[in-house]
């Protein structure tokens, strides 16, 4: 049975069905020191199925696309089975849907570049870090490219065809190491850029960290670079958005809440061209949009997925439902956090600081959406004194309740960061690629540790 | 496939059938059924390799083919081992046959009811899996593993107030009354906030949090991150680089976590990696054995790239008893997680945690959850102080490792 009809099949005894197909491929090239370390190619499809019925959701998957019955009945009959646990039964909310082919928007598809022209720029690219200090420099290049269908019991038939590019260095000294990347929904264009600024600014900052000592514990007046910051609305308060933390009682903000400053607007934004975690339908079907969730310090919307559409009362509808693999059901997931830059430039920050730290670089993180508390790794700190940096130290651990530090915000730049970052974001065991575009800001009284 | 001279492959493949259900307060998540399968082929020719990746565990020749087309352009490996195996072994250990579907569903229910009786419900996840691994190669070697076991997490509370508990099991006997005890405990044992000034205490770490602090010595014990000079313990065979308190083994034959082979088809077995605060042995696979002249451990790992190397499971076992090591703290700290691994630098050993679970232990008692608060310190140094190591370790199958008392630092936020 094609898939059209198993869809119809399933909408005359089910609330709705829904259908993903996706077809990937990656290659990855590894250059360490004077050698190529590892090339992997890899090749994925599959298909999953999800049905509503009895006000409940079920979801099948399998990487053999020739089990499509099979998906649609498994899903099916968990759908059936577990409503009988579900104490508040989901109710569909109209939604409008879309017929679109979206090609990729990569001006040279890596996939039909030579393995061999890719392992020269590779090799070009790791001689470039030649400080004798180092131990170890390792690079990798890696592509991947895909194609996604969706279609749906409402007509829905999406098929987006994605390609994205990084480039991502590790140098290692003998107590220190430094990463960098440079990532975009791009393709191979990606890597026509200034390479030798960028490992020269790798080289420095590894002198530096060889050299410092680490930060004086205590709470500062912080600037915060838009690495670390972009982490930290992504983080903190990006997730404290998602709107099925909303259904489950575990986030600490709550709609129409004065959050912060009145400079304040954040949005999430997958329209930016070319940032990793853009698209033009999420992965429901729904056209992407910029949508505001902060508007002058007051949370006005929650990011949402379908379900948590149709479950939680008051929230507008936006194009956030992602799914790492065939093999998740989607959930609400950030693209990219963007927030409106202010009225200072960056040295006005550091100058209106006077005494503190200006943090820079993000090495990890991780914050607790149901209490707000949140610890973030920055990988360097500069000393500021009376407006002025006079010294580096490496690493720093900042700390803190988000709601307190967000209401501490005193300044906002105007200057934004390097748009070829971002990263991949885990939660609730899936992980996929987002990123940010946000000034650097000033935090009065942050908790830093080493 | 054999039509080049000196041409060998070996391949793994993997089924996996994962079906979970995730319960909240409002009721059941989105419950799914997934089957995933993959193919890593790896081909050798001479001595160049190449490794490709295929969900598509069916085809074969394809992946095959690939691999091969990957070895052509890479470059000589300095010593290339050869494919040796040609073990023939089949085992099917499967514990929960009859957990079915519907019984999963029940089980989560039952869960939920204990855990409901004593506190508010936040989330459950449950899940049945079913692993499916063969290894084949050139040498007509055939290893057939079947096994499963059932993971679950829970988390009970309300604000401040909250206990969890997470594991992957595979024991005959699935409890649980004696899986919901553990976090309502936790929950019992943070209903009076405690707020100790910040400092250098002793910290109890348990179960993810001592695995988190621990991770940076078990990267450094892994021969390839030897090779590729980031290991800290790179000049360090048979010297003191840590504690004397500190035995750490990789044990494939513990009763709930067996492994029988590697990633190579090498019967899987027991090393000694650190002795009483001596680093004994780095983890290896024929790669790094090879090229740093030592031992093969038996501890290759499926990945896109060789050498790797990963463990069986980790085993670090004291003579205390968790109780008698909160008896004895005076005023210290006990963390039973922390967040994710990634707020620790494993090349520099620092880390910043954050815990949900972190209590104040005031005269041997647990006061109460602190919130706020950050431990923060190094792993290479953590592990040089004289530590306590509790008998008991934690019930999973990735790993079996006691509860480690060390100094740390409590910052507060």
């Amino acid at each position: 049975m094609n898939t059209e009809k198993l869809i119809k099949e399933y909408a005359k005894i089910s609330e709705s069905a829904e259908f993903w197909e996706i077809k990937s491929k990656t290659e990855s090239f590894t250059q360490q020191n004077k050698s190529l370390k590892a090339c992997s190619k890899s090749q994925t499809q599959g298909i999953s199925a999800r049905i509503l019925a009895n006000g409940c959701f079920g979801f099948a998957s399998s990487n053999d696309c020739s089990k499509k019955e099979q998906v649609f009945k498994t899903a099916y009959n968990l759908a059936k089975n577990a409503s009988r646990l579900k104490k508040e039964k989901t109710t569909i909310k109209e939604l409008k849907h879309y017929q679109a082919k979206i090609k990729p928007k990569a001006k040279k598809d890596p996939f039909k570049i030579s393995d061999q022209e890719k392992i020269k720029y590779l090799k070009d690219f790791n001689a470039l870090f030649a400080l004798k200090e180092i131990k170890n420099s390792e690079t990798t290049l890696s592509f991947s490219k895909s194609e996604k269908t969706y279609m749906n019991s409402d007509s829905a038939n999406i098929c987006q065809e994605s390609i994205y590019a990084q480039l991502h260095n590790e140098i290692v000294s003998q107590t220190e190491s430094v990463r960098s990347i440079r990532r975009a929904k791009k393709g191979y264009e990606l890597l026509k850029f200034n390479c030798a600024d960028f490992a020269k600014e790798s080289e420095e900052k590894m002198k530096r960290l060889m050299s410092s000592k680490l930060a004086k514990p205590g709470k500062y007046n912080v600037v915060i670079d838009p690495d670390i910051s972009g982490t930290f609305f992504h983080e903190a308060v990006g997730h404290a958005l998602e709107a099925d933390f909303i259904r489950e009682k575990s986030t600490c903000i709550s709609m129409n809440e004065k959050a912060s400053i009145p400079e304040l607007t954040l949005y999430d934004n997958p329209l930016l061209k070319d940032y990793w975690g853009s698209y033009e339908y999420d992965d429901e079907g729904i056209k992407a949009k910029k949508s505001t969730l902060i508007k002058n310090g007051e949370v006005i919307n929650f990011i949402n997925d379908k379900s948590s559409y149709f479950d939680v009362p008051g929230l507008k509808k936006t194009a956030n439902a992602r799914m790492q693999s065939i093999h998740d059901a989607p959930i609400p997931r950030m693209s990219n956090t963007q927030v409106k830059p202010g009225n200072y430039s960056k040295q006005e920050l550091i100058e209106k600081a006077k005494n503190g730290l200006l943090v820079k670089g993000f090495s990890g993180g991780a914050v607790d959406t149901m209490t707000g508390i949140f610890s973030f790794k920055a990988d360097e700190a500069f000393l500021i004194k009376n407006g002025k940096i006079i010294k580096s130290f490496k690493g720093a651990s900042l700390s803190g309740d988000l709601k307190q530090i967000l209401k501490n915000i005193t300044g906002i730049s105007k200057e934004f960061g390097n748009p070829y970052k971002g990263g991949m974001c885990g939660k609730k065991g899936q992980s996929v690629p987002v990123s940010e575009k946000v000034p650097y800001i000033s935090v009065r009284d942050m908790n830093v540790g080493n | 496939m054999s039509e080049t001279k000196n041409f060998e492959w070996e391949a793994i493949i993997q089924t996996i059938k994962n079906d979970s259900i995730r319960i909240d307060k409002k009721g059941i998540d989105t419950p799914k059924s997934n089957e995933s399968s993959a193919i890593i082929a790896r081909a050798i020719l001479g001595n160049k390799q190449g490794i490709s990746i295929s969900s598509d565990s069916k085809n074969m020749k394809e992946s095959l083919l690939q691999a091969k087309s990957i070895a052509k352009i890479m470059p000589d490996f300095e010593q290339m081992p050869k494919i040796l195996s040609t073990e023939k072994f089949k085992k099917k250990t499967l514990t929960y046959k009859n957990f079915t579907e519907k019984k999963l569903i029940d089980s989560a229910q039952e869960i939920r009811n204990i855990a409901e009786a004593k506190a508010p419900l936040i989330s459950l996840s449950f899940s049945k899996i079913i692993y499916n691994t063969t290894y084949i190669n050139s040498l007509g070697a055939r290893i057939e593993l079947k096994k499963d076991a059932i993971a679950q997490s829970l988390s009970i509370g309300k604000g401040d107030r909250t206990g969890s508990n997470c594991s992957i099991l595979n024991e005959k006997k699935f409890s649980p009354q004696s899986f919901c005890r553990h976090a309502l405990m936790q929950y019992e044992n943070s209903k009076k906030a405690s707020k100790p000034s910040q400092g250098n205490y002793p910290v109890i770490f348990c179960n993810s949090a001592a695995e988190s602090i621990l991770s940076p010595i078990l990267f450094s014990l892994q021969a390839d991150n030897v090779c590729e000079k980031k290991s800290r313990y790179q000049e360090a065979m048979q010297k003191k680089e840590l504690s004397k308190d500190l035995t750490i083994i990789d044990n494939p034959h513990e009763k709930n976590n067996k492994a029988y082979y590697d990633c190579e088809a090498n019967k899987a077995k027991k090393t000694i990696l650190v002795q009483n605060g001596i680093i004994n042995s780095f983890i290896h696979d024929s790669f790094t054995s090879k090229k740093l002249k030592m031992k093969n451990t038996h501890n290759s790992a499926s990945t896109s790239i060789k050498p790797s190397t990963s463990y069986h499971c980790v085993q670090i076992k004291g003579k205390d008893k968790l109780s008698q090591m909160i008896k004895s703290t005076k005023n210290g700290f006990i963390a039973y997680d922390t967040y994710p691994e990634h707020t620790i630098n494993k090349i520099t050993g620092a880390f910043g945690q954050n815990s949900s679970t972190l209590y104040h232990i005031k005269n041997g008692e647990i006061q109460g959850l602190c919130k706020g608060y950050v431990i923060t310190g190094n792993s290479y140094e953590l592990f040089k102080q004289d530590l306590e190591i509790s008998k008991e370790t934690r019930n999973d199958l990735a790993s079996n490792v006691g509860a480690i008392k060390a100094k740390a630092t409590i910052l507060k936020n």
